[in-house]
């Protein structure tokens, strides 16, 4: 049973629909990248899977049952930190804590004062003195201690340096329980994402553009170097070869490709380019991927790529 | 955590998080406390408004505990956290009853009880204080939980109430229905008041428990919001009249027969002159008076024209003394006659040539018994505390021609059914009447009250007021002669009575004519 | 602090290149037969990867012999097994891969890259016929 289902949501603010007919799942023991652009809505879905904002229309369903019907001890296996989300600047750390223990049955006070040490945080020390890097550590310190089934984060990379990013990292990693948890993670910053998420959903155009394990998703996109072996213009790849993306100049061709399976890669573009010297077929990066998908969902609403 | 466990967790971190303006906030309930109970640091003009602070800081006191979980705002940090928002919002209702409530009506209870207010009358006021202070906190919850910061909060607050205060009091003054009128009460006050307070209280608490539990879209919500405040507003304001009814019959009041005579001066001049006369009744225990009255003239050529007379006395009295005591200047003895000129348009005026065959007299009337309420002796500093009213005699002349003595009058009330008997100037509030009685010579004298200041201020709340006033007291021109010796005032005690509703009543007479 | 070296780079999934560094550290001898291998948690910590990722790793050297788990213990090396010179070899495919196309560009000749493997061993290692350790 998914953890997260989300069915037909539309979400209008005036006349803009940030969200148009979404259609996504997060399933039990994921770590789900939502990746998108700046304003592609990511903060919006977040928002309603938390209950923060009422959808215009469609269904959300939070493990097992429509997220307005959630009991209180449900409610509190799901731990939210969100960049934008305001957390009492006026309290110290351990005010804080002593006003969310309670709230939570599960909440372990050995873990939160493990990850104290570990981010070294003072717990005396009022939230609105501390950095912006202290508070998201403070923050997911919140999170984690009641050692949530589900967590969501919103953003919570942006605007931290290297160091403070690592720490984060590790703070999260090592909180990861034995019982398993969820976590929906969503940014617009690949980074870190490359390597922690097991399943990937791209938002655009108030759309998900595609949703699917990670590994899959490797497997489909390749980066493809094609060295012929002289300068002439090489031919274009043609239909057969989905390409994202296609740099052509004198003597090379470098291209995105989503590959549908079928034939392998490397037998179709050899039978393309019987000249080539070199034929170089290697996993695209993240990055590449989105900024590929992004760039075409912004020159008008993309061809979904969903193997 | 259990629901009501929450509740209490709540409001301790609001205690926590709001410290400084509770702090705030009880210096100004002090302060407002201090001036009514008359310290004299707080006689100080600037003091005046101390109930209005009072309300005000309230309303942002709540605004800014609302504000601090905000039901509206999507990075509200208590919303994403299992807590109930049944919870939330209980926890800040009770605050606001039990602090922001709670510390000023301490105060006034405390005011209340220092000026020997009975329990009664105590619990009224005070109870009547808190329902109106908890309908402008109300109203400020409303506002405040629509809006998501203090800024918007001011902005709206000054917006809103304003609009509909000045649509709720231009249509309040159409004639004359400020506090205890007896001419036909405004449009609006016939309403009845309790179901604003319904709509007010219950529309609002309803809004506010939709806020917080559906996060509905706000643009909707702000009918609704603004409809309850409307409903709020005007059940403060619009207080409670009793309609004109009748109070006691004709028989049970015991109202001797009034003879009324009309009489017409024709003059080749001018137009003719309309006077209504009477033969007044002495009643020496209390005092009657014709209002909203009506003369019906049924004239010669079988037509009816109707003639207002509006308010006219039928009577006098003195205050109630033990047996023998007899009043200078003839004030008892004189059988008071009234005449009134009738105002008369132009048709009626043509009307009145075809002649009157017939007149009869309509309309209300009302009685009043004096009720001595304070007995003081004659001299500067005497002063007399109870039941909420305090009377202090400030000076004492007993030579000078114009002022016998001024007195310090204050009593505390809310609004209350009794009437001046010159009905010149209605005050909400009781009038006394003076006299001087001499025991030992067995004399007594009615005093002239000429002129008054008065200032109404707030017990801590508006709801409870004490109104001040100062009266001159003077000897009427009759007896200007009479008892100037300083022996005859030395022995004398001043009394002060007030004048109670005894009843009202339709009245109708034949009135004769005179030619 | 892991006991062999990996550094992630792009081009390949991250649980190809740690399988292919655990499995050349192993055959190699920089991680000794029943020494202990790090766990799911402390893989994925210390690589900063998903912890299924870290799964499928060592799920992959169990099933592939080099890594075994042991009652109490954890997982550790294999001991008492030696890859095969044709295993080993794999192990090199990549680099010489490389190598071959590399040379192939700039228009060499196979026997001149046999040639230049050939000079550069002897110049580090001296002449050693036998490649077995």
């Amino acid at each position: 049973m998914p953890v997260i289902e989300v069915s037909n949501l539309t979400y209008r603010y005036g006349k803009v629909a940030a969200l148009r007919d979404l259609d996504f799942a997060v399933p039990q023991g994921a770590l789900y990248a939502l990746l998108g652009p700046n304003g592609s809505g990511k903060t919006t879905l977040l928002q309603i899977l938390m209950g923060l904002r009422r959808p215009s229309a469609g269904r959300v369903r939070l493990m097992g049952e429509d997220s307005s019907a959630l009991t209180l001890r449900e409610r509190a296996t799901i731990g939210y930190i969100a960049e934008g989300q305001a957390l009492p600047g006026w309290m110290r750390l351990e005010q804080l804590e002593a006003y969310l223990a309670p709230l939570y049955p599960t909440w372990d006070a050995a873990l939160a004062s493990d990850l104290r040490r570990r981010f070294g945080l003072d717990p005396r020390r009022k939230i609105q003195t501390l950095s912006r890097g202290e508070q998201m550590k403070a923050a997911l310190l919140c999170a984690l201690a009641p050692r949530p089934r589900l967590l969501i984060m919103d953003e919570p990379f942006t605007g931290m340096d290297a160091l403070v990013k690592d720490e984060l990292v590790q703070g999260l990693l090592e909180s990861a329980g034995s019982e398993g948890w969820t976590v929906l993670l969503a940014s617009h910053d690949i980074g870190e994402l490359e390597l922690l998420a097991d399943r990937v959903g791209f938002l655009a155009g108030g759309r998900m553009q595609l949703s699917e394990p990670m590994d899959a998703l490797k497997e489909r996109f390749k980066r493809v170097e094609i060295i012929m072996g002289d300068d002439t213009e090489p031919v274009a790849l043609g239909a057969a070869l989905a390409a994202l993306s296609v740099e052509r100049s004198a003597g090379r061709v470098s291209a995105l490709i989503a590959h549908a399976g079928g034939m392998p890669l490397d037998a179709a573009l050899r039978a393309r380019f019987p000249g080539a010297t070199r034929i170089e077929v290697r996993d695209a990066s993240l990055r590449e991927i989105f900024v590929a998908l992004a760039k075409r969902a912004a020159s008008g609403g993309g061809r979904e790529v969903a193997a | 955590m259990t629901w009501i466990a929450q509740v209490g967790h709540v409001m301790r971190k609001d205690l926590l998080q709001a410290r400084w303006f509770l702090i705030v906030y009880l210096g100004v309930v002090m302060l407002a406390t201090a001036r009514a109970l008359e310290w004299p640091a707080t006689s100080n003009d600037a003091f005046d408004l101390s109930a209005v602070f009072v309300v005000v800081a309230g309303m942002f006191l709540v605004a800014f505990l609302v504000q601090a979980d905000s039901p509206i705002r999507s990075d509200a940090f208590w919303a994403s956290r299992p807590i109930h928002p049944a919870a939330m919002l209980a926890a800040k209702l009770l605050l606001a009853l039990i602090v922001v409530v709670g510390a000023p009506l301490v105060g006034q209870l405390g005011a209340l009880t220092t000026n020997h207010v009975p329990v009664a009358a105590m619990s009224l006021l005070a109870s009547r204080s808190a329902w109106t202070y908890a309908s402008w906190l109300l109203i400020a919850m409303v506002l405040a939980a629509m809006t998501s910061d203090l800024r918007g909060f001011t902005t709206v607050l000054v917006a809103i109430p304003v609009a509909l205060g000045l649509v709720i009091v231009s249509s309040r003054f159409p004639s004359g229905s400020i506090g205890g009128g007896m001419s036909e009460p405004g449009r609006l006050a016939t309403l009845m008041p309790v179901s604003f307070t319904v709509a007010g209280v219950g529309g609002g608490l309803v809004l506010l428990v939709a806020l917080y539990r559906k996060r509905p879209l706000r643009r909707r919500m702000w009918v609704g919001a603004v409809a309850a405040v409307a409903c709020l507003l005007l059940s403060i304001f619009v207080t409670p009249q009793s309609r004109a009814a009748s109070l006691g019959s004709s028989s049970e009041l015991s109202i001797p027969a009034v003879a009324f005579q009309v009489e017409v001066r024709e003059d080749e001049r001018t137009a003719p002159e309309l006077t209504l006369r009477t033969e007044g009744i002495q009643l020496a225990d209390r005092l009657v008076g014709l209002d909203s009255g009506v003369a019906i003239l049924r004239l010669r050529d079988g037509t009816t024209l109707r003639v207002s007379v509006g308010r006219m006395a039928l009577s006098r009295a003195t205050l109630p003394t033990r047996a023998g005591i007899r009043w200078l200047g003839g004030y008892a003895d004189a059988r008071p006659t009234g005449a009134k000129v009738l105002r008369l348009n132009r048709s009626q005026r043509e009307a009145l040539r075809a002649g009157i065959a017939g007149a009869t007299i309509e309309g209300q009337v009302t009685v009043l018994e004096p009720r001595i309420v304070a007995t003081l002796p004659f001299r500067a500093g005497a002063s007399l505390t109870r039941e909420g009213r305090r009377v202090r005699i400030q000076t004492v002349n007993h030579t000078a021609e114009d002022s016998l003595a001024t007195l310090s009058v204050s009593s505390i009330g809310s609004a209350s059914r009794v009437f001046n008997s010159d009905w010149a100037f209605i005050w909400p509030f009781d009038t006394p009447r003076y006299a001087l009685v001499n025991e030992t010579r067995g004399e007594a004298m009615m005093v002239a009250q000429g002129g008054s200041g008065g200032s109404t201020d707030a017990i801590v709340l508006p709801g409870a007021w004490r109104v001040t006033t100062s009266a001159w007291l003077h000897r009427n021109a009759e007896y200007f002669d009479l008892a100037k010796n300083a022996a005859w005032f030395d022995e004398s005690r001043l009394v002060i009575a007030e004048w109670v509703l005894r009843g009202r009543t339709a009245f109708r007479a034949e009135a004769t004519l005179r030619q | 602090m892991l006991p062999f070296a990996v550094t992630l780079g792009p081009g390949e999934s991250p649980y190809r290149q740690i399988v292919y560094a655990a499995t050349k550290a192993v055959v190699s001898g920089e991680l000794s037969p029943g020494s202990p291998f790090p766990s799911v948690r402390e893989l994925s910590q210390a690589l900063k990867i998903n912890p299924n990722t870290a799964h499928k790793v060592i799920a992959e050297l169990v099933r592939d012999g080099i890594l075994e788990v042991r009652p109490g213990i954890g997982t550790v090396v294999t001991t008492g097994r030696r890859a095969s010179a044709a295993e080993r070899r794999a192990l090199l495919s990549s680099e010489v891969e490389q190598l071959v196309v590399e040379a192939k560009r700039l228009g060499l000749t196979k026997q001149d890259v046999t040639r230049a493997v050939s000079d550069r061993w002897s110049e580090l290692f001296g002449d050693d016929r036998d490649a077995a350790r």
